[in-house]
């Protein structure tokens, strides 16, 4: 599992924790079942708070992404793919939103836009 | 418990040692006196063990370990029974000693060894020694008694005496090592 | 069971006072207290120590009443390093290795020797030849070769260079990796404490102005860099202290949740904060 936290922008430890987890996961990196380290043994070696890593394991853990087994520790939860599925459909809605966002701002029209699309996605 | 007494310990051991000298000298030329007056002084060490504790604010520290109140107050008081109780005992070896080098022994060894490396008189020189040991021992023998019976007056001058008895045997002692080593070596 | 609790503690001495001091390490935390030469930090350790007895108010450690004859007992799981107070100066690292042998029942004597090793110790030179930082270093070594829960350290790091320093606050960071492992330290380096701390309590003039989370503390404040006018624009409630700064510049502490979301700020570091608040409370 790879952690870097970053001091450059404003983004709170425990959120660029949870988001790193979050991507990994959801990219396949981290399989289902696999063991994170504890919470204790990730603050110490990243020398963070145990109250971050706590709070970014709780948050991934109300989402549904990790799973906690008292006295074993955290594993990744089984994929669930409907979960995954809304991630990323929320994802490319707030792309196509910003998209829209500057034709309009850019005087580009919806067909101009339909047809920039339709190129865009023949080249995959 | 035992802790806090082995820091003192430690701490003033090099005081200790100043003091044992410092006692065999007032011991040997006062007798008794001597004595008593240093069993006394000795039982003051815990007072100056809590002058070195104080300097490094130690009472800060030792609230802080598992010390009990009763082991803090009581280890002082061991401390000073303890050191009484081994200055009583140095007291008692010394004047043993120093009896027995009142029985002249060492004073004549030391020239027994001398003549019998030097001549074959050797006979001659024991039967010498003999003769010199016994006067002595009884002349002694009455300064000896008069010393344990703690007079007066006559302590002083006895007390002279008896200072210069060891410090002389120790002398010839010392003296005639080396030379009794040189005659021999010469010899050969 | 938290590892330390002060409840509405009050001491005063002739011309200071710690009023109304109330302050909870939880177990497996490690809590820094800050605060300025003189605020009471050394004070406040010693009465949740038990080393003193406060005026009115109640401290326990691990579960126990420091004022308890219990509390004795409780001592063989506290590693202590105390500011100026240490062990007689003529004594050598070999004879406060035997007398802490006697003292503490889980004493590991090699553990001692090793971090003797590790820190270049020598054995037999006594301690008044030490220079600060040997005698700090013998204090850690000591503190933590009794198998300690809480490990209390009064300005266990200044006088130390800074190798040696970040070398000290790794062994801090380690002793935690246990839960029921906590530290409550104080300093004046404040960046020592930003590094290592979950917790930061702020002592000012013998009174805790907050104990807070650490990361939740940068979280919460952010520094506003600007020219005066638009420091203007800012809610008096929001900023928390302000700095005018030579040429026309302006830094402000502000707290984020008070301040439009697109207002860039600058990251905050401990320090910062507190120097603002005290600022702040001066003014007051």
């Amino acid at each position: 599992m790879e952690l870097i936290i970053r001091n450059v922008n404003n983004q709170p430890i425990y959120d660029q924790i949870y988001s790193q987890i979050k991507a990994q996961i959801i990219a396949g990196r981290l399989r289902p079942g696999e063991a994170l380290p504890s919470i204790r043994a990730l603050a110490k070696d990243l020398k963070i708070s145990v109250i971050t890593t706590k709070r970014a394991y709780d948050e991934l853990e109300a989402e549904g992404f990790i799973d906690t087994v008292a006295g074993k520790g955290c594993f990744v939860a089984e994929k669930n793919l409907d979960l995954i599925r809304e991630q990323q459909l929320r994802e490319l809605e707030s792309h196509l939103s910003a998209a829209a966002a500057l034709a309009r701002s850019c005087g580009v029209s919806r067909r101009e836009l339909e047809e920039m699309l339709d190129v865009l996605l023949e080249e995959e | 418990m035992k802790a806090l007494i082995q820091k003192d310990v430690y701490v003033l051991w090099k005081q200790m040692k100043i003091f044992l000298l410092v006692m065999l000298v007032i011991m040997v030329g006062n007798g008794s006196f001597g004595s008593v007056f240093v069993v006394v002084w000795c039982s003051m060490m815990p007072y100056t063990a809590l002058a070195y504790d104080e300097r490094c604010k130690w009472d800060q520290m030792a609230a802080m370990m598992p010390y009990s109140p009763r082991d803090l107050v009581l280890s002082k008081y061991v401390l000073g029974w303890l050191c009484a109780g081994a200055a009583s005992a140095v007291v008692l070896a010394v004047q043993a000693i120093i009896r027995a080098l009142h029985l002249s022994v060492a004073t004549g060894t030391p020239l027994a060894v001398l003549m019998s490396f030097c001549a074959s008189a050797s006979v001659l020189a024991i039967t010498l020694v003999i003769f010199l040991v016994c006067g002595a021992a009884g002349a002694l023998g009455t300064v000896t008694i008069s010393v344990d019976q703690t007079a007066g007056g006559i302590q002083s001058l006895f007390g002279f005496f008896m200072l210069i008895l060891p410090v002389a045997a120790v002398a010839l002692t010392a003296v005639s090592i080396p030379l009794s080593m040189r005659l021999y070596t010469a010899r050969r | 069971m938290n590892a330390i609790e002060l409840n509405h503690i009050h001491k005063s001495f002739g011309g200071f006072a710690i009023q109304d001091l109330s302050l909870t390490v939880p177990s497996g935390t490690i809590c820094g207290l800050v605060g300025e030469n003189g605020a009471g930090k050394s004070t406040t350790i010693r009465l949740a120590l038990g080393a003193l007895r406060p005026d009115s108010g109640a401290a326990a450690v691990l579960g126990t009443d420091v004022s308890s004859p219990a509390f004795t007992g409780v001592k063989e799981d506290v590693g202590v390093v105390l500011d100026e107070a240490y062990f007689p100066e003529t004594l050598n690292a070999l004879q406060v290795g035997k007398i802490l042998a006697s003292t503490y029942r889980q004493w590991e004597q090699g553990t001692y020797e090793s971090y003797l090793d590790r820190f270049s110790l020598p054995v037999r030179k006594p301690f008044k030849d030490f220079s600060r930082g040997m005698k700090m270093k013998l204090a850690i070594t000591a503190a933590l070769s009794h198998r300690p829960k809480l490990l209390v350290l009064d300005e266990a790091t200044s006088g130390l260079d800074p190798i040696v320093r970040d070398e000290v606050l790794e062994i801090f960071n380690e002793f935690t990796r246990e839960e029921d492992h906590s530290i409550l330290i104080s300093s004046h380096i404040v960046s020592d404490l930003e590094k290592l701390c979950d917790y930061i309590a702020f002592l000012h003039q013998g009174r805790l102005l907050f104990c807070q989370e650490k990361d939740r503390l940068l979280e919460d404040y952010g520094v506003f860099v600007g020219t005066a006018e638009q420091a203007q624009s800012l809610l008096p409630e929001a900023v928390v202290g302000r700095e005018a700064r030579d040429y026309g510049g302006v830094r402000a502490l502000v707290k984020r949740g008070m301040v439009p979301e697109t207002l860039a700020l600058e990251r905050p570091t401990v320090e910062e904060i507190i120097l603002f608040i005290v600022k702040g409370e001066n003014r007051r």
